[in-house]
């Protein structure tokens, strides 16, 4: 027992300043400084974020746009940029130049590399102009040919970079995962706090139109949706409705966990003091009550993600979603639906490795913010 | 301009696709020796790889008395030894008596292209539904009066003997075989023919309205049985073009009299207390259960909606005996008129099995497993690679074959709903600049391998008739988005805000919505055509539907374009159905454009939209067309007339044409010859003669 207190005391006195900072964080660094050690959860948020600085940039990293297409290399394969041949060494990376002629027999298209014709990628190299993030006229490229185009992920059956379609590809589905689950969580706590913390009728009428909106099937909806858009939206018009029918059918479970979580948490004392002490409903629950839930509330987010990704990709796969030139995850894979690509371009499917690699970021994110934000994790520090 | 005759273009197409002219056509010409004494010995199994130096007047097969004078033997008959299960699958169908006297007295004779083949087997086929993507099978059993031989030249006979016509082509008398019988052994007579058009064609209880395909200058023709096996066909105008029409028709001018009288209301005056126990308002709807209201063999049976257990007897080689969602069985039809060299009863092969996929990916797959015996309908070229490498894992092969009326159109309508739509698609400088404004270069090295000629759409095949001059051909195909914009601007279209997207002068965004069927054309066309609209400003929805919901809503007057390839533009078709030259320049399974003036001229002008002055021309001049023999001079002039029209029109854009399209079929289907052509207009398989096919075991 002495032995302890001196201990206690000795500790005291020779606190660090390491520790001084850890007692004194707050709880966002708390939760930062934990999610920071973890790697795998890191390595999730450097992909995705990679991935969002790629689509957001698409144009500025994409040698080409959408549609453009190449007539000298259908369905090509993918070209990989080498530093030497048996010609030699060259510090620019190069791909050989190609001819393609059609084998008489199959007649497809055939490209051969010519061994001794070398097309030098240059970098920022001017090309096809477009605004950046929709503002800035700009015609440079990331990279580029001299002479020629460079197919890193190959072309498609109308000769369109299918790498450049990959990049416009992120940003489209990206982006409506992020404004789906957006729109669904904020719909989910608003909807969720009121009904958990007045309970009541107000709760009773909640609980049954959560109940309406989840029996509703989801796919028929989405293609009776889609189906109703009228012809005259443009792509930009649907992507938003795609989001906000997304983000509307995506709030209940979020809403309903929400909900019991604040049935549970209302009758406690620190509640009632902010009640007593005149704290608006509002506030209560914003400010003491939704707190005490955030490690659950990141979690549910950053798995809403890849729902919202898949949906989107599986809307469009149907053809139900975005409408081409428009290019999404799910089209590009509709595109790679047939034998043709499985048999002979099997480059269709790269896309699909950017789906399951985002969805797996987002995964390993939310585990490690769980972890993260968790309070009674242990927390040596 | 361009003024070969029919004959020499034709051949000179076909030339070019090095397929040897027929031998047989040449040698007929030879004085053969022997005759009169017919020798009773073993008949020499003729073909057509060995002739065994015996021809006769038709290419490939004979009269039986031509063969048996020639070959001085007589032929002796034998059967499918499974023949009697066949029969008994049948539904209705008494025991089975000899085969020589289920045969005509007088069976046609064929010789098999490379051996006597064997009996037995299934022929396993696709189609994509009941009444979907099925005539390509249905070709396969199709008979009719006369046929084309598979030189596409020479017409030759059926289940006709002989035909004759009149000086001015206004009577025809055709000749049938003494003792054919229809698939129940009832006997097929003169009568049968007269009660398909009397009774069926012209009856408005069983047609609301006859259709105009089988009126001629508005007007019936007679049909008159002179005596059991004699039938006159009087025609009130000149109709050369008919004799084609019964060889490549879908529509067989012969119905089953014995058997459809019992609910006909002119023969059974009980038929209406018939349809009323059977829970039917009257004895029309009664004969449509067996009689579906067209000539189409693929209307659902009675098996389909099991209404009853029999079927319609036919003359075909095979006949169903079941019919569900998923496909339909049939097997050889015991009482079948023709025989092989050897005196074997055709069809060799027992029975057909046809399989509905919607799906064209399944569709392939079935067929590089090897799954499928022979198919050409909807093989599109785009999948010529793979299926080409995938030959000998499915023991397969496919061939190329030139397919006509393959040039894809695009018709803006211009008797469209909307009428702000209507008032664009009406001024010719828009239809010029969607000419101008496709890449027909870049779509046939795309879509159609850089095998096609880009070239424009008229409703004629130039692969088939000597009248199309290159001039015609090339009338705005040259890729020109400059210009195309600029007749865009002439016209007033411009592009005010900024997004691309040109305005209509309602102020709304000019957005066209393009519904396709996958069956009428490939996809990446379409991807094509709406990327070329984009860079002139005009956006092309498009939304892929069934060839049955693009048919309603087309004969609906509800697509603002249509897009198909152009049926029934060869020579045969032309020369007797003017379809393709008339508004809606098509059919039902296949809508054009200007149904408000097809509209306006069925209803004798109180409904649709009055049509300008070159579609009244058209009118007149395709009337006078049909009633010239095909190849003549007068013929041509009007041809070349018709065409001008079209194609300074613009009312179908077109794209490609002298497209070729893969056919395959599996190695162990015998006597299979490439085709010489891939076309509806000859009905599909029907001049490659399927019925000495066989399979090896």
């Amino acid at each position: 027992m002495a032995q302890d207190a001196a201990t206690q005391i000795n500790t005291e006195q020779t606190v660090s300043e390491k520790d001084l900072r850890y007692y004194t964080a707050s709880q966002w660094q708390l939760v930062w400084w934990r999610f920071r050690r973890h790697k795998l959860a890191m390595l999730g948020a450097v992909v995705l974020l990679i991935m969002a600085i790629l689509g957001a940039f698409a144009h500025f990293f994409a040698p080409y746009s959408v549609t453009a297409r190449n007539g000298e290399y259908i369905m090509g394969a993918p070209q990989i940029p080498k530093f030497w041949d048996a010609n030699g060494v060259s510090l620019r990376p190069f791909v050989h130049g190609i001819t393609t002629k059609r084998d008489p027999v199959t007649l497809r298209k055939i490209a051969t590399a010519d061994p001794d014709t070398r097309r030098y990628v240059h970098f920022f190299v001017e090309g096809e102009p477009y605004k950046l993030l929709g503002l800035i006229p700009m015609n440079i490229h990331l990279f580029g040919l001299d002479e020629g185009k460079l197919h890193l992920f190959g072309t498609d059956e109308l000769g369109r970079d299918l790498f450049s379609r990959t990049l416009f590809a992120t940003a489209t589905s990206l982006s409506i995962g992020v404004l789906g689950v957006l729109v669904a969580f904020v719909l989910a706590l608003i909807i969720g706090g009121v009904a958990g913390y007045f309970g009541g009728p107000i709760d009773y009428v909640i609980q049954r139109l959560t109940e309406i909106v989840r029996v509703i099937p989801v796919i028929p909806l989405y293609m009776g949706l889609a189906a109703a858009f009228p012809k005259e939206w443009s792509n930009i018009q649907v992507y938003f409705a795609m989001t906000m029918i997304f983000g509307l059918i995506g709030w209940p479970t979020l809403a309903r966990r929400t909900r019991s979580h604040l049935l549970g948490q209302r009758g406690e004392d620190y509640v009632l003091a902010a009640e007593l002490s005149g704290a608006s409903a509002s506030r209560v629950i914003t400010k003491h009550l939704l707190p005490s839930f955030t490690s659950y509330i990141i979690v549910d987010l950053v798995i809403s993600f890849p729902y919202m990704i898949l949906s989107e990709t599986a809307l469009s796969f149907i053809g139900l979603g975005l409408r081409p030139p428009s290019v999404s995850w799910g089209i590009m894979l509709q595109d790679a639906q047939n034998i043709r690509a499985i048999e002979q371009a099997p480059w269709f499917f790269i896309p699909a490795g950017f789906v399951v690699l985002a969805v797996l970021a987002f995964t390993i994110l939310g585990d490690g913010l769980r972890d993260a934000a968790d309070p009674y994790s242990v927390s040596s520090h | 301009m361009n003024k070969r005759t029919t004959l020499l273009n034709r051949v000179s197409w076909r030339t070019r696709m090095g397929v040897l002219a027929s031998a047989a056509l040449l040698s007929c010409a030879l004085p053969m020796g022997g005759g009169g004494q017919v020798m009773a010995a073993e008949c020499p199994a003729v073909t057509v790889a060995d002739d065994k130096g015996i021809t006769g007047a038709y290419p490939y097969q004979f009269e039986i008395a031509e063969f048996q004078e020639k070959a001085e033997c007589t032929l002796s008959f034998s059967e499918n030894p499974a023949i009697a299960e066949l029969n008994a699958q049948i539904n209705g169908n008494p025991e089975l008596p000899p085969v020589a006297e289920r045969l005509p007295e007088e069976p046609l004779v064929y010789a098999p292209y490379n051996e006597i083949g064997a009996y037995g087997g299934t022929l396993v086929g696709l189609s994509k539904g009941t009444e979907s993507g099925t005539s390509d099978l249905l070709s396969i059993r199709h008979v009719n009066l006369v046929r084309y031989s598979d030189d596409l030249l020479t017409i030759v006979p059926d289940v006709a003997k002989s035909w004759q016509w009149n000086d001015d082509y206004t009577e025809l008398t055709m000749t049938l075989r003494k003792g054919h019988k229809w698939s129940d052994g009832a006997p097929f007579t003169a009568e049968d023919i007269v009660f398909w058009y009397e009774d069926l064609i012209l009856d408005p209880n069983v047609y609301e309205k006859t259709s105009d395909r089988w009126l001629f200058a508005g007007e019936p023709m007679k049909v008159e049985a002179v005596d059991e096996i004699t039938v006159k066909f009087i025609f009130p105008v000149p109709t050369p073009g008919i004799i084609n029409r019964f060889a490549v028709d879908y529509g067989q001018p012969f119905q089953p009299k014995h058997f459809l009288m019992q609910f006909h209301g002119k023969y059974n005056e009980n038929a209406d207390a018939l349809a009323a126990e059977k829970g039917l308002a009257d004895w029309g709807e009664l004969l449509a259960k067996y009689y579906g209201g067209s000539d189409w063999k693929d209307i659902p049976t009675p098996l389909l909606s099991e209404f009853d257990d029999v079927v319609v007897p036919t003359l075909e080689s095979h006949i169903v005996i079941a019919d569900t969602s998923t496909g339909r069985e049939l097997v050889a039809n015991p009482y079948f008129h023709i025989v092989d060299t050897a005196g074997n009863q055709l069809p060799y092969i027992s029975e057909i099995s046809e399989q509905y996929v919607k799906d064209v990916e399944v569709s392939n797959l079935k067929i590089t497993n090897g799954e499928v015996t022979y198919k050409q309908q909807a093989l599109f070229i785009e999948n010529f690679p793979l299926l080409k490498e995938n030959e000998a894992k499915g023991n397969y092969t496919v061939d190329l074959a030139p397919a006509f009326g393959q040039n894809i159109f695009y018709a803006f309508n211009t008797t469209v709903k909307d009428e702000v739509l209507r008032e664009i698609f009406n001024d010719i400088r828009f239809r010029q600049a969607m000419a101008l404004a496709m890449n027909r270069d870049e779509m046939n090295e795309i879509v159609f391998l850089g095998q096609g000629v880009p070239m424009q759409s008229m409703p004629v095949e130039p692969l088939t008739v000597g009248f199309v001059t290159d001039e015609q051909k090339n009338y705005f195909i040259d890729y020109d988005p400059e210009r195309a914009k600029q007749l865009l601007a002439e016209m007033g279209l411009t592009d005010a805000n900024g997004d691309t997207i040109l305005e209509r002068p309602d102020g709304k965004p000019f957005i066209i919505r393009l519904l396709y069927s996958n069956q009428g054309a490939p996809v990446r066309l379409h991807e094509l055509t709406r990327d070329y609209l984009a860079d002139v400003g005009i956006r092309l929805d498009l939304k892929e539907v069934s060839s049955d919901e693009y048919r309603a809503a087309g004969n609906n007057n509800d697509l603002e374009v249509t897009t198909w390839k152009n049926d029934g533009v060869a020579a045969p078709a032309i020369s007797q159905d003017v379809t393709a030259m008339i508004p809606p320049f098509g059919d039902y399974f296949n809508p054009g454009n200007g149904f408000g003036w097809a509209a306006w001229k069925t209803s004798g002008g109180t409904e649709g939209i009055e049509p300008p002055e070159d579609v009244m021309k058209l009118y007149e001049l395709a009337e006078k067309f049909i009633q010239v023999p095909l190849g003549t001079e007068e013929s041509d002039r009007l041809g070349g007339e018709i065409v001008d029209i079209h194609i300074k029109n613009l009312w179908k854009i077109g794209t490609v044409g002298e497209v070729v399209d893969p056919v395959m079929h599996r190695n162990d289907l015998g006597n299979f010859r490439k085709f010489t052509a891939k076309t509806y207009d000859y009905y599909w398989t029907y001049p490659f003669r399927p019925k000495q096919w066989f399979l090896k075991q």
